[in-house]
C-alpha cells in the first residue's frame, strides 16, 4: 500500500477518536490533494446523525413486551423444550457412564524373547524376531516344550537315596 | 446476549440501548423516513433475538443487526417503490465554537446527505457501514452478505463518488 492507501484506510479510524495522525500522516495530507479532499467526506461521515433523538428506553421495553407477548422465551431449555433437554441430558449422562467405567486389566501379550531369557533357556533366540523363531519352533519335534522343561529333573524322578542327598546338601548337613 | 441466552430477560433490553441509537443512527443516513426510525429499530431487536439461533456467532453482533436492519429497510424501500428519505436537517452538526467551521461542516453534512441518496444502495451501505460505524471490512461484509474484498471496493466506489459530489 502507498501512503495514500494507508492514509485513507486510516481515515475512519481517526474520525471516531481512534490514534490521532502521526506527523508523517498530517504531512501527507497537507501535501496530497486526493487525500485532503477524502478527509472532510470522511470526517463529516463520521458524524452523520449524530444527534439523531433515538428513545431508545422505549424501545428497548417495547422489545421486551414484543418478544413476551410473542412467546419468545430467552433461555436455551424455553427454546428447545423440556422434553428434549431431558433426552439430550440422559444422552451425556450415560455417554460420561461409559467413559468412566473401570475398564478390565488386559492380559500381557507374551513376548517370546522376554520368556526365553527369564527361563535362561536358550538365549541365542533372544537375537531372532517373530518369524525366525516360528520357523525354529516348526523345526522342533511335536512336544518340544516337554522337552526343554524336562531337561530339569523332577524330585518325582529322584530315588530315595537321591532324596536324602539333596535335603542333606539343602539343609547343610 | 450470552445472559439474554441463559434467561435473563432484562439483557434483551440491555442490548437494546447499548446499541440502538447507533442503528437508529444508520437507519437514518441509509434512507429511512425518521417516523419510522424507533419502529424499524425495534423490529430489528425483535427479528435478531427471535431469530438468535440463526447468529450461531458468525461475525460480530453489530454486523448480525445491521443486516437484519439493512434487510428491513429494503423491505421498507419496496413498499414504499423505491422512495428514499434522507432528510436535510441539523443532527449530524456538532456544537462548536466556531461558526465558521460549523457553517462549513453543515454545509458539507447537507451535501454529503445528499450525495449518498445518489449512490447505489450497497456503495450507501458499505459507506455508512465503514464511515458512520466504524465497522472492519470482515463485519461489513457479514452485514452486507458481500466478501471483505468486495466490500473494500464498494467503499472506493462510494469515496470517489461523493468527493465528486462534494467537490
Amino acid at each position: 500500500m502507498n501512503d495514500c492507501e494507508v492514509l485513507r484506510d486510516r481515515m475512519p479510524e481517526v474520525a471516531h477518536g481512534g490514534d490521532p495522525w502521526t506527523v508523517a500522516e498530517a504531512a501527507h495530507l497537507a501535501a496530497c490533494e486526493s487525500c485532503a479532499a477524502e478527509w472532510p467526506v470522511i470526517k463529516q461521515g463520521a458524524m452523520l446523525y449524530a444527534d439523531l433523538p433515538i428513545a431508545v428506553d422505549v424501545v428497548a421495553e417495547r422489545v421486551v413486551r414484543q418478544l413476551r407477548a410473542a412467546g419468545a422465551r430467552p433461555s436455551v431449555i424455553g427454546r428447545i423444550g423440556w422434553r428434549t433437554a431431558m433426552i439430550g441430558l440422559t444422552a451425556v449422562a450415560a455417554t460420561v457412564a461409559l467413559l468412566l467405567r473401570p475398564t478390565p486389566a488386559r492380559r500381557p501379550i507374551p513376548d517370546i524373547a522376554m520368556d526365553t531369557a527369564a527361563l535362561g533357556v536358550l538365549p541365542e533366540l533372544q537375537g531372532l524376531n517373530q518369524s525366525e523363531l516360528q520357523a525354529v519352533m516348526q523345526t522342533l519335534p511335536s512336544g518340544n516344550t516337554d522337552t526343554v522343561t524336562s531337561a530339569v529333573p523332577h524330585l518325582d524322578d529322584l530315588t530315595d537315596t537321591e532324596l536324602e542327598q539333596l535335603l542333606r546338601s539343602e539343609g547343610g548337613e | 446476549m450470552l445472559a439474554w441466552l441463559a434467561g435473563d430477560e432484562g439483557a434483551a433490553g440491555e442490548i437494546v440501548r447499548r446499541h440502538g441509537a447507533q442503528l437508529g443512527r444508520y437507519l437514518a443516513a441509509a434512507g429511512a423516513g425518521t417516523s419510522d426510525i424507533d419502529d424499524l429499530v425495534q423490529e430489528t431487536f425483535f427479528k435478531a433475538f427471535r431469530g438468535m439461533s440463526a447468529w450461531r456467532g458468525e461475525g460480530s453482533l453489530r454486523g448480525w443487526l445491521f443486516r437484519i436492519a439493512g434487510n428491513l429497510l429494503k423491505d421498507r424501500f419496496r413498499q414504499n417503490k423505491g422512495r428514499i428519505f434522507l432528510e436535510i436537517d441539523d443532527h449530524d452538526v456538532p456544537d462548536s465554537s466556531d461558526p465558521a467551521g460549523e457553517l462549513v461542516a453543515s454545509e458539507t453534512g447537507r451535501a454529503l446527505k445528499a450525495g449518498l441518496r445518489r449512490l447505489p444502495r450497497l456503495q450507501r451501505e458499505v459507506f455508512l457501514l465503514r464511515v458512520q460505524q466504524g465497522l472492519e471490512y470482515a463485519d461489513i461484509a457479514h452485514a452486507v452478505g458481500s466478501t471483505p474484498g468486495a466490500a473494500r471496493v464498494h467503499y472506493h466506489h462510494a469515496v470517489k463518488r461523493l468527493k465528486e459530489l462534494l467537490a
